[in-house]
């Protein structure tokens, strides 16, 4: 996976700065100890600002953004990463986290910056997943974090009624966007066709899926493009210009959801199998009934199909949210909210 | 953050800055206007102090006297008298008083009709306005608005505070009820700016009570150095006006409200229940607003509520008055007639609690502490009522019933106004969130919530809609709030129209609605046509709510009746938006 070329972003601040607080096998101590000091710099900095704007100080995590500029690494891979816990933290240790997080994102503290409070909701959205114990284990099927959860790459059982652009073999001809400019319109950034509304005429779709002189557009499910989704926010991409000109590589990015969705599995699955072997059943995890947990959802199939939507949604306002550090900001639907600056 | 409606000139405004080492000069107060009584605070540099009044009060009456063409306030009591105001002179009529609870309020109103038994004038006409208030001046009503004596009583409260500061005061967060529609809210905002207050946050009761029990739990971790464990409090609020419940977690200083629920209930019921138990015929023996009748009723309400107070503590209570002209009081009330006279009012206090807890999802046995506050929290019964369904045999006993809300604001405009403190008494967040539901009117009468109740803030919501007709070019935007399923048993906030709907068969054309409220509980809807194809359509309009001034019984009415089947919205059924 190529690094991010652009700026630390928001999310990736907060998910390095409470990173550093949550133990984490990957990270070396050199950084998290450096992490920790340039913590404490911003920290002791901001607090004099805030007291000479009179409370119009600037977001902690920004700060530490500011003073570590390796951003390998640092992106956060899923819900769990925004807030900075363990894939399988227990309800106490997502509030936890949640806690921590909006004490340097909350308004009442950072003063009413658009940015930060646009990202304060999205941080109440997560937390609203990762709490409701049906919406969590929703995501956590389509995610990998299950042990019994089926690839959902393989999974022909759910209906795939979403659409998805393979930005990686689009040459931004704007045929889609011609055929069904409801559903689909050329992105600023790269000049590659994305699609901004699931809700569109089907046949119109087809119509641009057949006429795609790449074949880059493909009818999904819904848990396949949360997962897609995530990938795009990933990878590093160039102008469709220059990739005709020769540069750049070309990725398969349904390939590479579908492997990291196989590594977080095989991550669940070693716990289980170390958890089993130890006979520690006593410890506090939401994975202990993991077994059971494919079970609880599943009485209601509409119920569940109509999560996986909204884990759907959610990730692509993710992905909006997670540009904002980008060169040019993504054109919202709606306008930000304004601040009323005295 | 709150912008101001209103430009006030005033006399602070041309002051130079001044220094104090009292407070920080730009930290925000905290006030709390109750019912009956208010109070003011403000973060000292290393504590919340109530302020206190000439006559050396922290409590203070909330009430506006007109007496002899001079207007003076509860605030001093009229203490540059040389009698202060007695309770007589407050009941005589001309003494305005109950503003909180009138307020905002539409004629039609129970609690407005309740009021018109009060000394002073209340008129209504039915019909879904503000109802007439007048206070009796030299033998003349003299009429005015809640809004009105609320500003005047604001601006002595400021002079207070800024002659125990010595500096100007600018910005205030005041406690509201739970149960306070955004019309109400805005007029309380009016209210401060006619004084020359700006609002920087208005607070649900319960939620100022929470933080200020987040700060002591942050304290006695500090204490004892124990592990950062949650508790989980319930809070209930009952003043003369309202009564209020919520559900707070709380760790690590910080407070996240789980649920809010309210009423319109309060002690002003409960004793205008026992007026009418005392003297049921009284409306027949004194018909209209004469001179006897409003003394009489100040002598029936002086003696009720003496009653009312001794009850707390005596199982009976022997009540015994003169009202003039022959009639004579002479009973002996005791705490089970009490109790059945009041059984609405103690059923409505339960029921919110219950709604507080299922919204929570919790069971009595998941709380840690109850924490009662408010006047009315006195009463047996309500003890009784509220710690039984709880399961706990005593109540949270480190906070004062009368000083939590006050002190609770205070904390909160110091955290918003940027104060920190090094001893970590400041670290503190209150995580709020939205007591109802908000959403439009839609697919005929009903009401569609987009952001629903209990909802963290800052938050932002959307859903779509579309067309109800063939070819329809225009939307009507009925913004309502409430907990009723039709529109119309909601409060209406504002109303706008989406115009150049592109003409195409009913049920194409997809219009997305957002709602965004930020952490100033601002709130402000986003409407318009999501992009069709190959077609331009307008920009999306942006309408800050609420919009209506007056009369939105009627004009929720006439809405309905002129466009509600023309303009009409469908919901898009379980089809979400990315």
């Amino acid at each position: 996976m190529a690094p991010l070329l652009s700026p630390p972003l928001l999310a990736d601040s907060v998910a390095k700065f409470h990173c550093s607080s949550t133990p984490t096998p990957c990270s070396g101590s050199v950084r998290r100890w450096a992490i920790t000091r340039f913590a404490g710099a911003g920290r002791r900095r901001d607090w004099h600002r805030r007291r000479r704007t009179s409370g119009r100080g600037v977001l902690t995590v920004s700060a530490v953004a500011a003073e570590s500029p390796s951003s390998g690494g640092g992106v956060a891979e899923d819900y769990y990463a925004v807030l900075g816990v363990m894939p399988d933290a227990t309800p106490q240790q997502i509030k936890k986290a949640y806690y921590n997080c909006m004490k340097a994102c909350h308004p009442d503290l950072s003063g009413n910056d658009p940015d930060v409070t646009n990202f304060c909701m999205f941080i109440n959205e997560v937390y609203t997943v990762l709490t409701d114990p049906i919406q969590r284990a929703v995501y956590d099927e389509i995610h990998g974090y299950a042990a019994t959860a089926t690839n959902p790459f393989f999974d022909d059982s759910a209906p795939r009624d979403h659409v998805f652009v393979d930005e990686f073999s689009c040459i931004g001809c704007k045929n889609c966007a011609n055929v069904c400019s409801k559903v689909f319109e050329i992105e600023e950034d790269f000049g590659r066709a994305r699609v901004y509304n699931q809700s569109g005429n089907a046949e119109l779709i087809q119509e641009a899926i057949d006429t795609c002189p790449v074949d880059c557009i493909h009818w999904t499910s819904a848990a396949q493009l949360s997962l897609l989704e995530d990938e795009m926010r990933r990878v590093e991409r160039v102008n469709v210009g220059l990739m005709l000109a020769g540069m750049g590589s070309s990725v398969d990015v349904f390939r590479m959801a579908s492997t990291r969705w196989e590594k977080r599995q095989a991550k669940v699955l070693e716990k289980v199998r170390r958890r089993v072997s130890q006979e520690d059943s006593g410890k506090g995890s939401s994975w202990s009934d993991v077994w059971g947990a494919p079970t609880r959802y599943r009485k209601n199939e509409d119920e569940a199909r109509e999560r996986a939507k909204r884990a759907a949604a959610a990730a692509r306002r993710w992905r909006e949210y997670s540009r904002k550090g980008a060169d040019k900001p993504p054109t919202f639907k709606l306008p930000e909210a304004v601040s009323n600056k005295e | 953050m709150t912008e101001q409606l209103y430009t006030v000139a005033s006399d602070s405004e041309t002051t130079g800055e001044d220094k104090s080492q009292m407070s920080f000069p730009d930290v925000a107060i905290g006030i709390d206007i109750g019912t009956s009584n208010c109070s003011v605070a403000v973060w000292t540099g290393h504590q919340v102090e109530l302020l206190k009044n000439t006559r050396n009060q922290k409590g203070m009456r909330s009430y506006v006297m007109f007496k002899d063409d001079s207007l003076s306030a509860g605030v001093t009591g009229g203490a540059t008298r040389e009698h202060g105001h007695e309770e007589r002179d407050i009941l005589s009529g001309s003494a305005i008083f109950n503003m909180k609870r009138l307020i905002g309020r539409m004629d039609t109103d129970e609690v407005v009709q309740a009021s018109k038994s009060l000394p002073f004038l209340v008129q209504t006409l039915g019909i879904g306005v503000r109802p007439f208030i007048a206070a009796l001046v030299n033998n003349m009503w003299r009429s005015t608005t809640p809004e009105e004596v609320l500003a005047i009583f604001l601006l002595e409260l400021k002079a207070l505070v800024e002659m125990h500061l010595k500096h100007p005061v600018r910005n205030a967060v005041l406690t509201i009820p739970v149960a306070f529609s955004r019309f109400q809210q805005t007029r309380i905002e009016r209210a401060c700016a006619m004084a020359g207050l700006h609002v920087l946050r208005l607070m649900p009761e319960p939620t100022a009570i929470a933080l200020l029990y987040a700060q002591q739990q942050q304290q006695l971790l500090h204490d004892n150095m124990g592990s950062g464990i949650e508790k989980i409090a319930l809070i209930f609020n009952m003043g003369a006006g309202y009564c209020d419940a919520a559900v707070a977690a709380t760790a690590g200083g910080v407070s996240q409200i789980r649920a809010l629920s309210g009423s319109t209930v309060g002690g002003e019921d409960i004793l205008q229940n026992v007026m009418r138990h005392l003297m049921p015929d009284f409306d027949s023996l004194y018909a209209g607003q004469t001179m006897d009748r409003i003394k009489s009723i100040g002598l029936l309400r002086m003696a009720t509520q003496d009653a009312i107070h001794k009850l707390a503590t005596q199982e009976h209570v022997e009540i015994n008055v003169d009202l003039g002209a022959g009639h004579k009081v002479s009973k002996i009330l005791d705490r089970g007639e009490f109790e059945k006279v009041n059984q609405s009012i103690f059923e409505k206090c339960e029921g919110i609690i219950k709604q507080c807890l299922a919204d929570a999802k919790l069971t009595p046995e998941d709380i840690n502490d109850v924490i009662l506050v408010g006047g009315c929290s006195r009463i047996p019964k309500i003890r009784s009522v509220v710690l039984g369904l709880c399961k706990k045999d005593d109540s949270y006993s480190g906070i004062d019933p009368l000083e939590a809300a006050v002190s609770g604001a205070a904390l909160e405009g110091a955290i918003a106004s940027g104060v920190s403190d090094p001893s970590g008494s400041l670290d503190l967040l209150t995580i709020q969130a939205t007591p109802m539901n908000l959403g439009i009117r839609a697919d005929g009468g009903n009401f569609a919530a987009i952001i629903p109740r209990n909802t963290a803030v800052p938050a932002r919501r959307d859903m779509l809609f579309t067309t109800t007709h063939d070819n329809q070019t225009e939307a009507l935007i009925a913004v309502y709030e409430g907990e009723g399923n039709q529109a119309e048993d909601n409060h209406l906030l504002g109303y706008f129209k989406i115009t150049g709907i592109p003409a195409a068969a009913k049920g194409t054309v997809e219009i997305n609605v957002c709602m965004d409220i930020d952490a100033g509980n601002v709130l402000r809807v986003f409407a318009g046509v999501v992009k069709p194809q190959g077609q331009a359509v307008p920009p999306f309009i942006e309408v800050r709510m609420p919009t209506l001034d007056d009369g939105h019984g009627w004009c929720g009415q006439a809405l309905a009746k002129m466009y509600g089947s023309t303009l009409d919205l469908a919901t898009i059924p379980k089809k979400l938006h990315p």
